[in-house]
C-alpha cells in the first residue's frame, strides 16, 4: 500500500465550505452549491435587481420605460454570468478537463447552462414578485412575464455562453455582451416602441426581448404590444430555440477548451 | 502521518484487463498541432505501453502541453492519428482517461472533497464506490483533514495536490499529468512517485509533462524529450545518460564567476551557468581536475567550491536541447 502524503493539518477552528455535507455529482448541483455558497455574492445577486425593480414599481414609473429597463436587467444577467463563468473556466483550465468527461458535449455544456438559467431565475425571483404584486396583473399576464423571464434567462445565458467561446478573455464577455444585446434590444423596440408596419415590426415579432419587453408593460398595467397568449407562445418557442442552439453550442465551447 | 487507509476502501479495479494485452495505451502517428506562431508540437510519433510511465521534457514552449492535450482527446491533431488501446474514438477513449493541467484551478467556494467528488462522479456511477474513491484519495494526497474546508483557503501545494487527486481519484486507466510536481513538496513528490509505480504494477499508464529530472529519472520508463515540437529522442533514462559523451561533471563555485578562464581548460565540453557564481562544467573523462583547479583559483581565493558527480538527466537533457537549439533552425525546419 502506497504511503499517503504528510498530511495538511487544518489551521485551528477549520472553516468548513458552506453546505459541505451536499456532495455534488453533476454540473447543475455543483453550479447551486457554487452559486450559494457565499452568502455575500448571494445578497448581492439578489438585492440589485431589487434596488432597481423597487423604486420603478413603487414610483409608478412610465410602463414602457419601466418595462425596458426590468428587460435589459434580465437579459444582461443571463448574458454576462455565463459568459464570464465560461471565460473564466477555459482560463482556469475547466472547460479543458470537462472536454476529457466521457459524456456528449452537449449534455455537459447543456446541464451547465440550464443550471446558470436556473440560478439567475431564483435570484431574479423576489424582483419579479415586486412586479407581480405592484402590477396586480390578470394571472394569465402574470404567468406569461414568469415563462417569458425564463425563456430570456435561458436564452440570454445560451448566448453568453456562445459569446465566451469567441472572447479571448472574461472581460471581452462583458463588451460582447453589450455589442451584440443593444441591437436585438433595439429591434425589440425596448428603446424606440415597435412600429405596427415595415421590415422592424417583422423583426419584433421574432426578437424574445420585444415579447418580455411586452409581458413586464403587461404585468405592470400599461399597453403590450403584444397579447399574453402571444408572449407564452413566444416563451415556448424561445425555449426550445435556446435549448436547440445549445445541443449545438456543446462541442463547440468544449473544443475551444 | 495518517494511518494507512481502512480495508473498506475500495479495490483498485481495471476496464477491460485482458483486451488490453499488448494494445498500447496510446499510439499516435505523425501527430501535429500548430499555434498561429508556429509554436505548438509535431509531427511526432509516440506509444505508451499500458503499464508504462512515460516522461515529456523539453523546454520552455517545446510543445509539451500541446502534446498532452492532443493524446488527452482535449485537442484535435491538425495532421496524424491518435489512437487509445487500438480505437481511434476519443469518445470511447474518455471513459478510461485521467488528466491533470498545470493551470487547473478549482473554485474557490467548494471544498476538496465537494469538487473531488463531481470530478469522481463524472466517471464512477455508484455513489458508494464513489465517495469511498474520493475519501481514499484525499487521504493519499493528504487532504483529509482540509477535505471540508473551501478550496479558496488552500495554499498553491494543496491546490497542486488536489488538482492531482482530481485527476486519479477515479483510477483511469492513463493519467496524463502536466507538471505534476509543480509546488508539491519532497514529501509530496515522494509520494506521488510511489503511486505512480503502484499504478504501474495495475497496469495503468500514464503520461507526465515534467522537467524535474530527478522525478522523470525516479518514475519514468521512457522519456521522450521535446524540442521545437518535434521529437529529439526517446529512450530510457539509462540510454539517455549513456548516450551523452560527459562522463564528470564538475560544479564550480567561483567569486566572480570567470567563464572565459573555464572554457579555456583543456578537455571542457560545455559550461552551463547556474547563477552569478556557480557553473556546471561537463568534462571529457581524461581532464585531469587539477586544470579547472587551476584556472578557477588563478586568482588566489576566488574558487569558493568544487565538486564533482556523475552527470543526471538534467545534464543530459540540457546539453542535448543546447545542441539541437544550437543548430540552423533552417536544418531543424527541413526534417519536419
Amino acid at each position: 500500500m502506497i504511503r499517503p502524503v504528510a498530511a495538511v493539518r487544518s489551521r485551528s477552528g477549520p472553516r468548513r465550505a458552506r453546505f459541505a455535507g451536499m456532495l455534488p455529482g453533476g454540473l447543475w448541483g455543483r453550479e447551486w452549491l457554487i452559486a450559494l455558497g457565499s452568502r455575500r455574492a448571494v445578497a448581492l445577486k439578489v438585492a440589485m435587481p431589487l434596488v432597481l425593480t423597487v423604486p420603478l414599481a413603487a414610483g409608478h414609473a412610465p410602463t414602457f420605460w419601466a418595462g425596458m429597463l426590468l428587460s435589459v436587467l434580465v437579459a444582461m444577467i443571463g448574458a454576462i454570468g455565463t459568459g464570464i463563468t465560461v471565460a473564466r473556466a477555459r482560463a482556469a483550465g475547466l472547460l479543458a478537463r470537462l472536454a476529457v468527461v466521457p459524456r456528449a458535449p452537449a449534455r455537459t455544456v447543456g446541464e451547465w447552462v440550464v443550471a446558470a438559467a436556473a440560478v439567475d431565475g431564483l435570484l431574479l425571483a423576489p424582483a419579479i414578485s415586486v412586479v407581480l404584486i405592484a402590477g396586480q396583473p390578470d394571472p394569465f399576464a402574470g404567468l406569461a412575464l414568469v415563462l417569458m423571464v425564463v425563456a430570456v434567462l435561458l436564452v440570454a445565458n445560451v448566448l453568453g455562453c456562445a459569446l465566451a467561446v469567441l472572447a479571448g478573455s472574461a472581460g471581452d464577455v462583458l463588451l460582447d455582451v453589450v455589442v451584440v444585446l443593444a441591437p436585438l434590444l433595439y429591434l425589440g423596440g425596448l428603446f424606440t416602441g415597435v412600429p405596427r408596419e415595415g421590415w422592424r415590426w417583422w423583426a419584433a415579432r421574432l426578437d424574445p426581448f420585444s415579447y418580455l419587453h411586452a409581458a413586464f408593460v403587461a404585468a405592470l398595467g400599461g399597453s403590450p404590444s403584444f397579447a399574453a397568449v402571444a408572449v407564452l407562445a413566444a416563451a415556448a418557442a424561445t425555449s426550445a430555440a435556446a435549448l436547440l442552439a445549445l445541443a449545438m453550442l456543446g462541442r463547440a465551447v468544449l473544443e475551444r477548451a | 502521518m495518517i494511518a494507512t487507509p481502512p480495508s473498506t476502501a475500495p479495490a483498485p479495479s481495471r476496464v477491460a484487463i485482458g483486451a488490453d494485452q499488448g494494445v498500447p495505451a496510446v499510439a499516435a502517428t505523425g501527430i501535429e498541432r500548430r499555434h498561429p506562431g508556429g509554436r505548438g508540437a509535431g509531427p511526432v510519433d509516440l506509444e505508451v505501453a499500458a503499464a508504462e510511465t512515460l516522461a515529456l521534457m523539453g523546454p520552455n514552449g517545446a510543445g509539451k502541453t500541446t502534446l498532452l492535450r492532443m493524446l488527452a482527446t482535449v485537442d484535435r491533431p491538425q495532421r496524424g492519428s491518435v489512437s487509445w488501446w487500438g480505437s481511434a474514438r476519443p469518445g470511447r477513449a474518455r471513459r478510461r482517461l485521467g488528466l491533470a493541467l498545470d493551470s487547473a484551478v478549482e473554485e474557490a467556494g467548494l471544498s476538496g472533497r465537494q469538487s473531488t467528488h463531481f470530478w469522481c462522479r463524472q466517471w464512477v456511477d455508484d455513489p458508494s464506490r464513489a465517495r469511498a474513491l474520493v475519501d481514499l484519495t484525499l487521504r493519499r494526497f493528504g487532504l483529509d483533514a482540509v477535505a471540508d474546508e473551501p478550496v479558496g483557503s488552500y495554499s498553491y501545494g494543496m491546490r497542486r495536490r488536489l488538482a492531482l487527486a482530481q485527476a486519479l481519484v477515479h483510477q483511469p486507466d492513463l493519467a496524463l499529468l502536466d507538471e505534476p510536481t509543480a509546488g508539491l513538496d519532497p514529501t509530496g513528490a515522494l509520494a506521488l512517485r510511489e503511486l505512480l509505480a503502484e499504478r504501474c504494477e495495475q497496469g495503468r499508464a500514464t503520461v507526465v509533462a515534467s522537467n524535474d529530472p530527478a522525478f522523470v529519472e525516479s518514475v519514468a520508463a521512457r522519456v521522450a524529450l521535446l524540442v521545437d515540437g518535434r521529437l529529439l529522442r526517446c529512450a530510457s533514462p539509462a540510454e539517455l545518460l549513456a548516450g551523452g559523451d560527459a562522463t564528470r561533471v564538475v560544479e564550480v563555485t567561483m567569486a566572480p564567476l570567470d567563464l572565459p578562464a573555464l572554457r579555456g581548460v583543456a578537455g571542457v565540453i560545455r559550461i552551463r551557468q547556474l547563477d552569478a557564481e556557480r557553473a556546471v562544467l561537463e568534462l571529457r573523462p581524461d581532464t585531469p581536475l587539477a586544470g579547472i583547479v587551476a584556472a578557477a583559483d588563478a586568482v588566489p581565493g576566488r574558487l569558493r567550491d568544487l565538486s564533482v558527480r556523475d552527470p543526471d538527466l538534467r545534464d543530459r537533457f540540457a546539453a542535448l536541447t543546447a545542441a539541437e537549439l544550437a543548430r540552423d533552425p533552417l536544418d531543424r525546419d527541413g526534417r519536419r
